[in-house]
């Protein structure tokens, strides 16, 4: 029996290459800060068991996160909830806070020591975790300990963090003379130390690590800056060996690798939680917000309701200004912006926009692909626009966009719109549950999966061997089938005809047939009823038709409408439709 | 171009008032466009197109349906990221110790059943008879093998298993073939077994006055490798003067932990039945105990089946 997990908002792939593991992460949040299915992030266990995280917090907005070098970073709007998680340490905050400016390091005694020093050093120390590598920004430099002779320095009023995640502190100094562009490993503290007795020479000093450094430039690399992620920060991403976040109009990012990384080789930072306040890039010049972020290659694209926009650059010296590449096509929001594939090849990305349009762009161009299925689009429940999601999947010949939407009075999706970018053509899927949100991966073993929670909070998965919903539950259900013609001429719209029989090619024989027609521009609302859904014969000969005699077959133009739907004898390879054909007797032409 | 073809069929085919068929064999044109409005419409696109594939083999076929699913924790090894965890998909408790002196006692699923579930019939009842003396059989057909039997004063508890061959609902039928009895039977049905057999089963009983005991352990070599679903079924003689089991009661399970045990209780609350449909990591020999939560006499059986 299915049972209630998560009806979960967000699902995305965690890896943990330390572990060699990879699972699915479930975020719900429904503000109420209360453990339910609809307030919950979790992940499934090697036991399939899905364990909670965390629960996000009063007031939470949507939990959205990404996944970096086995780490897990999540954000919904709320400081307490900027956390990170990973499968053998479970959940930390992210990012370190620096010692407070009101935390200043004193410099109290000098005892007999080996220190000389001409003019004097300062002293910086800066928290640090062990697990994750990370340090903090640097605390407030100490008064310079001034010149020096055969003495040590007593360093005190050194304050420990109140964070569980750090595991101790580092202490650095400047050389002689104060300069703070070049910061030297002294001692590694423990977490809870108050003080510290420095008894190294300058010669020492200089043949230490560096932890800090500034190039002629003004280039920093190290751990300056390394200060926590805006907890505020929306659609985490990865892109270009940085995360970035947006906050209001402004692009925030991390730093990159290279950028702890001194010239002594030490890596000052985990650089998924170092975020400069000054990593930041005004996006718009104009009333505009910023509705999603999307990685492409090289470039990272920037969608606001407007306007998608794109940048391209390495670092804070060449990123580029986000610039409008796609003018009045915005982004209705971030899960509905997908990347899409055909056979492999990344083709361009599809996404719909606030007024309801489809775009499939190639990053260069783009067209409304949507519009043969406008109706379909138009009949989004406003009220639950924001919960519109997409996926990009492929099996086998199919390469599928899937655009899930809430029609009507429903507020979780319930039709799913399938664009198949090899034909071009879109397809209606109604499933028996409505889908919370869907995701499409690759198990570690290559098995690709198309999961989906509904809103019951139940997990279910696509099956191509199945021809159920909710197969292997008891309230299994038959898939219901319709394809409807559109108002055909038969060959001569002029011509008033009636019909003889319809034949159709199909494998199901309980399958109902239904003919309506029209021949006046008033008439197609509400179309005459030639043949109400029948259901086939079999002639003499083995075929499957319906026979229209005596049917009021005397229009200009007829739709044919076929439907089935699956039971214990339908099999996967069903035919549902491959031969449609009717006899056709004109009558006259007025 | 337009997919469909036009075979005349009269004698003079330029007579335009003759029979004609009209004719589509090619779909691959096909998709939906609700939006045209007639009499204009792309007579090769489909005003609706719901719940098929798009034409591959240029022709419509039903879409994919969905199945249960639980993700998880995948080590990239063999049996990483499976659904084939065993379900319990539907149980069936009965109660039938109001109907003194009957001979027979029949179960109907709920649901269908589907084809290839393990179905297990378990049931308690006095007075004690022996073992094989109570023949199980449905209304498929399908063959019944005891896999344990225990008893203890005047009452016993059995469970059966066989192979489900035949989809749809199942009627089973328990009779006693010695004497009249009154019974308290279920019918579970278990899906995603790979083994079509319990792997492991052990029973016991006993009287336990002074408050909950009444361990049962699996044998020690018995290993629990992942994709497992525990079982446990116990039945008491209601002496404590208090209600019997309560769902998901009748057992503690004590081993191995990390299981979320479900349970549902006859209506007349003398027997309960509990599961524990998860897995645990292959962790090496480990036992399952259940401890019995009644302070009276009771019989118990507990069983491994493997995803």
């Amino acid at each position: 029996m299915a049972t209630p997990v998560i009806e979960a908002q967000r699902l995305y792939v965690y890896q943990n290459d330390t572990d060699v593991a990879r699972t699915v992460i479930a975020t719900a949040s429904d503000a109420t800060g209360v453990e339910s299915v609809t307030n919950n992030v979790g992940y499934w266990s090697a036991a399939s068991t899905f364990t909670s995280i965390f629960v996000p917090s009063s007031g939470a907005s949507t939990v959205e996160g990404v996944c970096s070098r086995d780490w897990m970073y999540f954000v919904d709007g709320l400081n307490s909830d900027c956390q990170k998680w990973d499968l053998d340490y479970g959940v930390q905050i992210w990012g370190i806070v620096a010692p407070l400016s009101s935390e200043l390091m004193t410099i109290s005694d000098h005892y007999t020591g080996v220190i000389n020093l001409n003019i004097g050093r300062v002293y910086y120390y800066a928290y640090y975790n062990f697990v994750t590598g990370n340090y903090s920004d640097l605390s407030q430099p100490s008064p310079s300990s001034g010149p020096v002779v055969n003495k040590e320095l007593q360093l005190t009023n050194i304050y420990p963090s109140s964070d569980p995640q750090v595991t101790g502190m580092v202490l650095l100094a400047t050389a002689d003379g104060g300069d703070p562009s070049i910061l030297y490993f002294v001692a590694t503290l423990a977490a809870d130390a108050t003080n510290y007795l420095d008894n190294t020479t300058e010669t020492d000093l200089l043949l230490a690590p560096v932890y800090q450094e500034t190039d002629t430039s003004g280039l920093t690399s190290g751990l300056l800056g390394n200060e926590p992620p805006p907890a505020s920060g929306k659609f985490p991403t990865k892109w270009n060996g940085r995360l970035w976040l947006v906050q209001d109009q402004f692009l925030r990012f991390s730093k990159s690798l290279a950028e702890v990384i001194t010239s002594t080789g030490v890596i000052a930072g985990r650089y998924e939680e170092d975020w400069p306040s000054y990593n930041s890039i005004d996006v718009s010049e104009g009333a505009e917000t910023i509705h999603g972020l999307l990685a492409g290659g090289s470039t990272l694209y920037v969608g606001t309701e407007l306007h998608i926009r794109s940048m391209t650059g390495n670092d804070a010296t060449t990123f580029s200004q986000p610039v409008i590449v796609f003018n009045d096509v915005g982004l209705l929001n971030q899960p509905v912006w997908q990347t899409v594939f055909l056979e492999g090849t990344p083709v361009g990305a599809m996404w719909l926009t606030p007024d309801l349009r489809c775009i499939g762009s190639d990053f260069n161009t783009y067209q409304d692909v949507g519009t043969p299925i406008q109706s379909t689009l138009n009949s989004i429940n406003p009220a639950a626009l924001n919960n519109c999601w997409a996926q990009f999947t492929s099996n086998g010949p199919y390469n599928f966009y899937i655009l899930a939407i809430p029609t009507g009075a429903n507020t979780v999706p319930d039709t799913l719109c399938v664009y198949d970018l090899r034909g071009h053509k879109w397809y209606i899927w109604q499933l028996y549950d409505q889908l919370s949100a869907g995701l499409f991966y690759l198990s570690y073993t290559g098995i690709p999966r198309f999961m989906f929670t509904d809103a019951s909070g139940d997990i279910w998965a696509f099956d191509t061997t199945t021809t159920w919903d909710r197969n292997l539950d008891v309230t299994a259900t038959g898939i219901t089938t319709i394809l409807t013609t559109s108002f055909l001429d038969l060959g001569d719209p002029t011509i008033h005809k009636t019909l003889n029989e319809v034949e159709v090619g199909t494998s199901l024989s309980g399958m109902l047939v239904s003919v309506s027609g029209a021949s006046m521009p008033s008439s197609y609302g509400s179309p005459n009823t030639v043949l109400s859904p029948t259901a086939l014969s079999v002639s003499p000969f083995g075929q499957y038709k319906v026979y229209l005699n005596g049917a009021p077959a005397t229009d200009r133009m007829y739709q044919f409408s076929f439907s089935a739907t699956s039971d214990n004898n339908s099999t996967t390879s069903d035919i549902f439709l491959d031969l449609f054909s009717t006899q056709v007797k004109p009558l006259h032409r007025y | 171009m337009p997919e469909a073809t036009i075979i005349p069929l009269g004698l003079n085919s330029q007579d335009p008032f003759a029979l004609y068929q009209y004719n589509r064999t090619s779909w691959r044109m096909a998709g939906v466009d609700d939006w045209t409005a007639p009499p204009g419409q792309n007579p090769d696109m489909l005003v609706t197109a719901l719940n098929v594939l798009p034409p591959a083999t240029n022709a419509f076929q039903r879409r994919w349906g969905y199945s249960i699913f639980s993700p998880k924790l995948d080590i990239g090894g063999p049996g990483g990221d499976t659904n084939t965890t065993p379900l319990l998909r539907q149980v069936l408790p009965f109660e039938a110790n109001n109907q003194v002196g009957i001979t027979a006692q029949q179960l109907v699923t709920p649901e269908a059943v589907l084809a290839g579930s393990l179905i297990l019939v378990f049931f308690y009842n006095t007075p004690a008879v022996a073992t094989g003396a109570y023949p199980v059989t449905d209304s498929h057909g399908n063959t019944y093998t005891q896999v344990q039997w225990r008893v203890n004063l005047d009452s016993e508890l059995a469970l059966f298993w066989a192979l489900n061959t035949t989809p749809g609902h199942l009627t089973v039928t328990i009779a006693c073939t010695g004497t009249t009895f009154n019974i308290c039977a279920g019918v579970a049905e278990i899906i995603g077994a790979s083994h079509l057999t319990p792997i492991a089963s052990e029973s016991d009983s006993g009287v336990s006055d002074g408050g909950p005991s009444g361990t049962i352990t699996l044998a020690s070599t018995f290993m629990f490798p992942e994709n497992q679903l525990l079982l446990g079924w116990a039945g008491a003689t209601n002496t404590d003067g208090s209600a019997s089991f309560t769902a998901a009661g009748c057992f503690t399970l004590n081993e191995p932990s990390g299981y979320t045990v479900h349970g549902v209780t006859s209506p007349f609350l003398t027997s309960g039945f509990q599961w524990c449909p998860q897995g645990v990591a292959n962790t090496g020999s480990l036992p399952a105990k259940f401890t019995c939560n009644k302070t009276v006499t009771y019989r118990g059986v507990v069983l491994a089946i493997q995803g």
